[in-house]
């Protein structure tokens, strides 16, 4: 992980889908995934000048949060929960079947609809977790708590998340 | 005493060795943090297996730069345009400037058809105008 980003342009390429991700995966939604993206990406425009060596995906994710959190207080709308824009675990060449198709998207969406459900600490966490794939201290420093709240975040989530999913 | 936190810490990698030791002894001997161990498991990996989405292209800065390329195409248009607009203007200005040449054409004209030419009111700049108005002087005689 850079501790110095080079340029604005890197930081989007680098780090642009996976804050889309996030986005995503907090609200189901395509279009304010997009919007928060953007969004970030311009606060991390304007924070780059006065970005201190350090933690850079602290700093990143904290933006992201922030973003995140403004966005749900100005909007204060429910999420709507669409199918996913695309599969990308079936690989070029293998030819699932409609079944196999079908029966994946139902399963994401259980699990999407299961993720929306989770009060928004440990859904943070977990997306922050297993979607992105951020270290605990790395979500504990994005998140602004101890590694141990991170960790029950992240537990207790997962529990929530099995009994929801069924 | 269950273990609790510590399984999804453990399936993490996030545990410390002496934390993990002590958790493998544990779920030797305790099948409810052995069901928990799988429910959390299971949990983990639905998450872990939703698909990584593509953003929209529009958001990179390659794209958003051509998006700022084909904003400015308009203008880059008016340009071309404007600059077309006065090649052409030119063009007819030097072609509607009077010459010797049209002005003895009138001349000949006149003495050889007996026409009398007519400038309706201020004086034309020449070329298209005068020979409308030649014409109609043709015509009047």
């Amino acid at each position: 992980m850079p501790d110095v980003p080079l340029t604005w342009e890197e930081v989007a390429r680098s780090y642009g889908r996976k804050i889309y991700n996030f986005a995503y995966r907090l609200t189901a939604n395509t279009d304010d995934a997009a919007d928060l993206t953007q969004e970030v990406l311009l606060r991390v425009k304007r924070g780059l000048a006065s970005y201190e060596p350090g933690s850079f995906e602290g700093w990143l994710w904290r933006i992201t949060r922030n973003a995140f959190l403004d966005e749900v207080r100005r909007r204060q709308r429910r999420p709507t929960v669409p199918l996913p824009d695309r599969d990308d675990r079936f690989h070029p060449g293998s030819t699932p079947s409609p079944d196999e198709v079908l029966a994946a998207i139902r399963l994401d969406e259980n699990t999407q609809n299961a993720l929306l459900k989770l009060p928004y600490e440990f859904r943070e966490a977990v997306v922050m977790c297993d979607v992105i794939g951020l270290s605990y201290e790395e979500i504990a420093a994005a998140c602004g708590v101890p590694v141990g709240t991170v960790r029950s975040r992240i537990h207790r989530g997962r529990r929530q998340l099995r009994e929801l999913i069924g | 005493m269950h273990s609790g936190e510590l399984i999804s810490a453990y399936l993490d990698g996030e545990l410390s060795r002496a934390e993990e030791l002590e958790l493998v002894v544990h779920l030797e001997g305790c099948v409810a943090c052995r069901m928990d161990l799988a429910d959390v498991q299971s949990a983990r990996s639905a998450v872990r297996s939703l698909p990584i989405l593509d953003a929209p292209g529009w958001l990179w800065p390659a794209d958003a730069a051509r998006r700022q390329v084909v904003r400015k195409r308009p203008a880059a248009v008016m340009a071309a345009a404007t600059a077309a607009l006065l090649v052409m203007v030119i063009g007819l200005a030097t072609w509607l400037a009077p010459s010797p040449v049209l002005e003895m054409e009138y001349a000949d004209i006149a003495v050889t058809h007996g026409a009398r030419v007519v400038q309706d009111g201020t004086p034309t700049s020449g070329g298209l105008a005068e020979m409308a108005t030649l014409i109609r002087g043709v015509g009047a005689e």
